[in-house]
């Protein structure tokens, strides 16, 4: 989380004011647009388990990675940010733009926290729609309130530009990590690092590692597999996942392949790019009004890439992952597809050991 | 509680609650349309149909109630519904979808239409969409922006547009025509009803207080289910008049009540008996609860939203942030001060529910500034509402002893 924590205040040296995110798929462009930095304050791993600051304010039965945005906003970002962003997504972050002002001014800190509630009937239709015109002009003109500064639509055009390079190029090395010419580990690790890096700086990121040769040690034999969930595999699950021969060829993971796998047209209209941008999002169950398209979404990406297993890799406590499994894990295997459900946190370590057992059963299943 | 067996109300309760239910249950024998729905979704608009409503949640309740949450909740974890979602989603999933349904409370009539509400809980919607999976039928979203604030107009226009676009989808699969003057009866009654139920809350404002927050956990019932009803009119005027009577006879749950509490989450259905019984042990008396206060406010008020029969669309949009978890901490704190001063209160006892995190993750701050502002002793107390595994009895008191004693204590002082 210090790493974390770093790269946020690494991004402090710019004149441009540093906006935290939450939960995953915020109005980066508009941000951009406007001369703020955003970054999406997700994931971040707590290998050391310190949540002394969250553990003030969250109970411990919440997921780890809201237990992990709270810690780092009260503890190591309580200087750095000017300002926080949340839009709806589940019941554990709901209260969270809230407790996180009251932290801050428990601490003496005062900065700006904009909410924004994201539609759960259609966005990109008629009355959803609406209000989501709605609630992006009203975004905008706190924005402008708060930092001084204006929207217009041209700056707007050319960052959905930027954000729309951006994601080609990930999609680009998502190929290249489907297809083991980049280890996917290290793609995952690319992920990661693109939420504190400014969309600039995700580009040359991007286009170094495209021009990079990689050569992936996992074998050709191994079985292909495909990783589901909120938040990537860790870097130690990664390394069983190889160890017992099984190689991830696709993702349904929400940092990763969902934020990535639709691009919408750039556009000077926000209204009309944000409701481009959630009614046609890779579904996630984060995003309610996607619900009854997530499954045949799911199928279709396991018939895709021939893959002979399924990983559901749940975070604990995540409600809104969990009550979909026993349904997906009936279709998947109604599909002739093996079906593996782990539960981890981010940063546990732990369970490492236990998952071991399993993760090398699955895989002499997929063998066989 | 067990008093109120005895009562008017508490008989006429049962009665009522059985009725409704054969009732529900023959008309769709009858091939009548049968709609599931969230709590806060506006059965009021609902009455503009010749439909059979059920309740889910309410359902779950009443079957904690009677003992019965265990055996539920067990056969949804072995379908592979973990243990850490909320327990009233794993009873009715358990209860709908495991082997056998259970014959002590039997499942409610098989929707044709599920009509979920984000209003309490985004969860509610994930537990529906599991049904939409499982049955093949389709589930409409409201979608009602969460209270960080008093409600906004583009806020209140939203809801109504999707009130009139889920009157065009039950007008086109149920083929009926949308009647409006019977919504109109239906909100008449219902603003009756909540103001029999306020009168009925107040009786917890006397020393020694007319009604333990037991007595509300469940009258409060019918609310649930049977809102927009002339029945439900009824009984809240029985049992408010009956609990009045008793007042003025001097009849109180707890006479020697010698602390007085506010009670922070939903009932711990599976624990009513015996924890009233064990409270009056210790002459605590649980006088007001956030969770039955709320029926009918605004977000942040403890008083009942006016409504002037004009447009009952419009004023059920408006109450569509009335549960105390579809708002925020600054609007929550507010009500919570309103509280503890309008019901003497000497100490509040914050039940931390792991299957609501809605209710729950905030209380931590909550406590802290209640603390801290108005000097009132606190206590957290670990409880599930509906899954009696994940509660402990001696736990639990050890720590409302000990915010009995703090509140001697301050007392003294
Ligand atoms: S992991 Fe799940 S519970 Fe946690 S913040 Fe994300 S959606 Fe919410
Ligand atoms: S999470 Fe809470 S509000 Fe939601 S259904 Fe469960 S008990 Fe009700």
């Amino acid at each position: 989380m210090e790493d974390f924590a770093a790269e946020i205040k690494g991004l402090k040296n710019s004149t441009k004011k540093v906006i935290g995110c939450f939960p995953l798929y915020p109005p980066l462009e508009l941000f951009h647009s406007m001369g703020l930095t955003p970054v999406v304050l997700w994931g971040m791993p707590d290998p050391e388990g310190q949540l002394a600051e969250s553990d003030q304010h969250v109970q411990n039965y919440a997921c780890s990675v809201g237990r992990n945005i709270t810690q780092l906003v009260l503890s190591d970002l309580s200087d750095t940010l000017d300002g926080l962003f949340m839009y709806n997504a589940c019941d554990t972050l709901r209260n969270l733009p809230e407790i996180l002002t009251w932290g801050l001014e428990e601490k003496g800190k005062a900065i700006p926290v904009f909410k924004m509630h994201l539609p759960a009937s259609n966005p990109g239709d008629g009355f959803g729609r609406d209000y989501l015109d709605k609630r992006i002009s009203m975004l905008i003109q706190e924005l402008e309130m708060a930092y001084d500064v204006t929207f217009s639509e041209k700056p707007f055009l050319e960052s959905t530009e930027l954000y729309r390079k951006m994601r080609l190029l990930t999609r680009e090395l998502e190929k290249k990590a489907q297809k083991a010419q980049i280890p996917f580990d290290l793609f995952i690790n690319i992920t990661q690092e693109q939420h504190t890096a400014s969309v600039e700086d995700q580009i040359r990121l991007l286009e170094h590692h495209l021009n990079e040769q990689y050569s992936s040690d996992v074998p050709d034999s191994a079985s292909p597999v495909m990783v589901s969930g909120i938040t990537p595999p860790s870097p130690e699950l990664l390394k069983l996942f190889s160890g017992a021969g099984l190689r991830i060829v696709v993702d349904d993971i929400a940092a990763m392949h969902r934020s990535n796998a639709y691009i919408p047209e750039a556009s000077g209209s926000p209204g009309d790019y944000y409701s481009d941008f959630f009614q046609n999002h890779f579904p996630c169950t984060t995003l309610l009004h996607q619900q009854h398209s997530r499954f045949d979404v799911i199928m279709k990406l396991i018939e895709e890439t021939s893959v002979r297993g399924f990983i559901f890799i749940g975070t604990k406590f995540c409600e809104h992952e969990y009550f979909e499994i026993p349904s997906l894990e009936r279709a998947i295997k109604e599909k002739g597809i093996h079906f593996l459900a782990l539960e981890t946190s981010v940063g546990d370590t732990d369970n490492i050991n236990a998952m071991r057992t399993r993760i090398e059963a699955f895989s002499e299943l997929l063998a066989n | 509680m067990s008093k109120f067996q005895k009562t008017r109300a508490g008989i006429n309760l049962s009665k009522m609650m059985k009725a409704n239910y054969m009732q529900q249950a023959e008309d769709v024998k009858q091939g009548k349309f049968a709609v599931w729905v969230g709590i806060i979704v506006p059965i009021e608009i609902l009455r503009g149909f010749d439909i059979v409503i059920g309740v889910p949640e309410n359902y779950s309740a009443m079957s904690s109630a009677k003992g019965l949450s265990r055996e539920q909740c067990e056969k949804a974890e072995a379908m592979g519904y973990s243990m850490d979602l909320c327990s009233y989603a794993r009873i009715d999933i358990g209860n709908n979808l495991g082997p056998e349904p259970d014959t002590a409370i039997p499942p409610l009539p098989k929707p044709d239409l599920l009509i979920s509400n984000n209003s309490n809980c985004t969860l509610l919607l994930k537990w529906f969409d599991v049904y939409r999976h499982e049955y093949n039928i389709p589930h409409y979203i409201l979608d009602i922006p969460f209270g960080y604030e008093a409600q906004k107009k583009q806020d209140t226009q939203y809801i109504c547009d999707q009130f009139h676009d889920m009157i065009a989808t039950l007008e086109s699969m149920t083929g009926q025509k949308f009647n409006i003057s019977k919504v109109e009866e239906a909100m008449d009654n219902s603003y009756e009803a909540l103001k029999h139920w306020k009168r009925f809350l107040r009786a917890g404002e006397s020393k020694p207080a007319g009604i333990t927050a037991f007595d509300s956990f469940v009258q409060m019932a019918p609310y649930i289910n049977m809102r927009g009803t002339k029945d439900l009119v009824d009984h809240f005027k029985i049992l408010a008049d009956e609990t009045e009577e008793r007042q003025r006879s001097g009849i109180f749950p707890m006479p020697d009540e010698s602390f007085r509490l506010l009670w922070d989450n939903i009932a711990p259905w599976h624990q009513l008996r015996k924890m009233s019984a064990r409270l009056a042990g210790l002459k605590a008396n649980i006088v007001c609860g956030t969770y039955t206060n709320c029926l009918g406010n605004s977000e942040g008020s403890a008083d009942i939203y006016p409504y002037n029969g004009s447009s009952p669309i419009e004023f059920l949009a408006r109450i569509q942030n009335f549960p105390i978890c579809a708002y925020g901490l600054d609007l929550r704190y507010k009500v919570l001060k309103e509280l503890i001063e309008r019901y003497q209160i000497d100490g509040v006892v914050f039940a931390s529910n792991r299957s609501c995190k809605v209710y729950s993750i905030m209380q931590m701050d909550q406590e802290r500034k209640l603390r801290d502002e108005l000097g009132i002793p606190c206590v957290s107390i670990d409880v599930d509402h509906a899954d009696v595994r994940k509660y402990n009895d001696a736990n639990a008191f050890v720590r409302i002893e000990a915010l009995l004693e703090n509140i001697e204590a301050s007392r003294k002082n």
